[in-house]
């Protein structure tokens, strides 16, 4: 286990494009928290007329309790981000050879794809971790309400962005295994996870009527809730349902058993 | 027995690229596996070291079967030297360390052998193809096994850089290492096997000593006034195995056990002068169109 990912430190450690990538991510992410409240801001002043009493009140998008949900659908952009990251990661191995001198080496294939996982829960755990570090600095900073209890309050969406985050980059990985190549692999993620099932998902509830929320970008994306139609007084689900995070488990499993037996059935 | 292959066979699709093949290499011998270009060779290695699936027949390590922890104990190459481009010499071996479980592993000894200690920060993506195919052989050499795979180590390097591979693959043989090596090269072979076997079309259709096929038969190039009559005394000795004109000579096949002396002896016996006798070492080039030959018939 520590040797494993020893291993995929050893490999990642002095890769530039990989920290480059890795930095990127990390500034985006905090630029979008602090952004987000001044575009807020300057359009409520702007709007003053039409908006009225919402202005005066403020959107309270960083108030304790909402803020967890907000933020961790806001910064839900970013896991594309970490999704290439992966992709690159595990093609590079492809591309280069250097997973068939890995297992010429003595690396079974099983150990390859668990080295490879360590990274994308190390990932998955850094973007949990950035969004406590960004809920609690702008909360702390805008929040009306400030007390420990509201603070812990709705804290669950962390754990749900987390697994949201893994999920994603398994779906990443199995793309990587079967694609191998870097660019196809990022154009053929994108177009699916971004354009191919969303437009998809929607022809089929808005043109047949068919229920989609088994659908893998569905299932991930409903973990967390569009929070932001509460502020115009609409009903959101603002809770993790069991049910949802069941749903993404299943799909993460499936996607980690392909994984491995695409890896296992071919040759390298 | 360091490996043995029973009726291992690879299809890809139609084609069968490997045809069950029986293969048995014992401790200390450096076996050539030789055959030419798409003959089934690095598919067999890629089999035997888990990076193509077979499709049928099984081999085995060390007599331990199949499992992937047995190649820790085995150093090998695989077409191109692979390593991690962005990363020096140093870090590369380091990743091979972690991946074979070596408990202290002696990079500099490793590096030194092959001459690249020097180089040792600089990244790979630097190096030239005969310092790469070197550092492939130091990580080869790390965990100090006792079996190393080298398949077509000179491919594409110059003269001093296939002088230099060769010497460092005689030197792992000096050290008394089992020795795997493919090439189609059978000069190469030649100069450095003990064993070998010929594959063609995924068949293996010869398995001998170097040295026994070598010495099966040599060739004895006789020039005199009279050939017939020569030809007449050489065709009642038994162990003359063939004789031909060729150039205004005879060209004689013959045992081991009968030395130029001898036909100098025989000769003047029965009254024969010769004007030229040469002893024609058997090269395995001739040996090897000949085991190609007898497979066609």
């Amino acid at each position: 286990m520590i040797r494993i990912l020893q291993l995929e430190f050893l490999k990642l450690k002095h890769y530039k494009a990989f920290w480059i990538i890795l930095g990127l991510f990390v500034v985006f992410y905090f630029a979008l928290g602090f952004f987000t409240k001044r575009v807020i801001d300057w359009f409520l002043e702007e709007n003053m007329e039409q908006l009225g009493q919402f202005a005066n009140m403020g959107i309270p998008l960083f108030d304790f309790v909402d803020i967890w949900q907000n933020l961790a659908y806001l910064t839900f952009v970013f896991k594309w981000i970490l999704a290439f990251v992966v992709i690159i990661s595990i093609c590079l191995e492809f591309s280069n050879k250097t997973i068939r001198q890995n297992i010429i080496d003595g690396l079974s294939r099983r150990e390859f794809m668990f080295s490879k996982l360590i990274m994308i829960l190390a990932l998955a755990l850094l973007a949990g971790l950035l969004l406590l570090l960004l809920g609690l600095f702008l909360g702390l900073l805008y929040s009306q309400v400030k007390s420990p209890d509201f603070i812990l309050m709705n804290m669950e969406f962390i754990p749900a962005y987390i697994l949201e985050i893994f999920s994603f980059l398994c779906l990443a990985m199995l793309f990587a295994f079967i694609i191998r190549r870097t660019g196809f692999a990022i154009i053929i993620f994108i177009f699916y996870t971004a354009m191919f099932e969303p437009i998809g998902a929607a022809i089929m509830q808005y043109e047949y009527k068919i229920a989609n929320w088994y659908l893998p970008m569905r299932a991930i994306n409903n973990l967390i809730h569009v929070p932001f139609q509460k502020y115009a007084f609409m009903e959101v689900q603002d809770y993790v349902a069991w049910v949802d995070v069941l749903v993404v488990f299943g799909w993460t499993g499936i996607f980690l058993l392909l994984s491995y037996w695409i890896l296992k059935t071919r040759n390298l | 027995m360091i490996l043995e292959t029973q009726g291992l066979t690879k299809r890809f699709g139609r084609i069968t690229a490997v045809d069950s093949l029986d293969l048995e290499v014992r401790q200390g011998q450096v076996y050539g596996l030789l055959g030419p270009n798409g003959s089934g060779k690095t598919t067999t290695l890629g089999m035997i070291l888990g990076v193509t699936n077979k499709t049928g027949g099984s081999y085995s390590w060390f007599e331990k079967g199949e499992d992937y922890r047995l190649r820790k104990q085995v150093g090998a190459i695989l077409e191109h030297p692979i390593f991690y481009p962005y990363l020096s010499a140093m870090q590369n071996l380091r990743i091979t360390a972690l991946i074979k479980e070596i408990e202290k592993p002696d990079y500099a000894h490793a590096l030194k052998m092959v001459g690249l200690y020097e180089r040792r920060n600089d990244r790979f993506s630097t190096y030239s193809l005969g310092m790469k195919q070197r550092l492939a052989i130091a990580s080869s050499m790390l965990s100090d096994p006792g079996v190393l795979i080298f398949d077509e180590p000179t491919n594409g390097l110059d003269p001093q850089g296939i002088a230099e591979i060769r010497n460092i693959i005689l030197e792992i043989r000096g050290m008394g290492k089992t020795i795997l090596l493919a090439s189609h090269l059978l000069d190469e072979v030649q100069k450095v096997c003990t064993h070998f076997a010929v594959l063609r079309n995924g068949k293996r259709i010869f398995a001998g000593e170097v040295d026994a096929v070598l010495n099966k038969k040599n060739r004895i190039e006789i020039g005199c006034a009279d050939l017939e009559k020569a030809k007449h005394i050489l065709s009642n000795d038994q162990r003359v195995l063939h004789i031909e004109h060729a150039n205004g000579y005879l060209v004689t096949e013959v045992d081991p056990l009968l030395t130029t002396q001898e036909i100098n002896r025989i000769m003047m016996d029965q009254g024969v002068i010769l004007s030229h006798l040469v002893f024609k070492r058997s090269n395995l080039e001739e040996q090897f169109l000949a085991i190609l030959k007898e497979s066609d018939d």
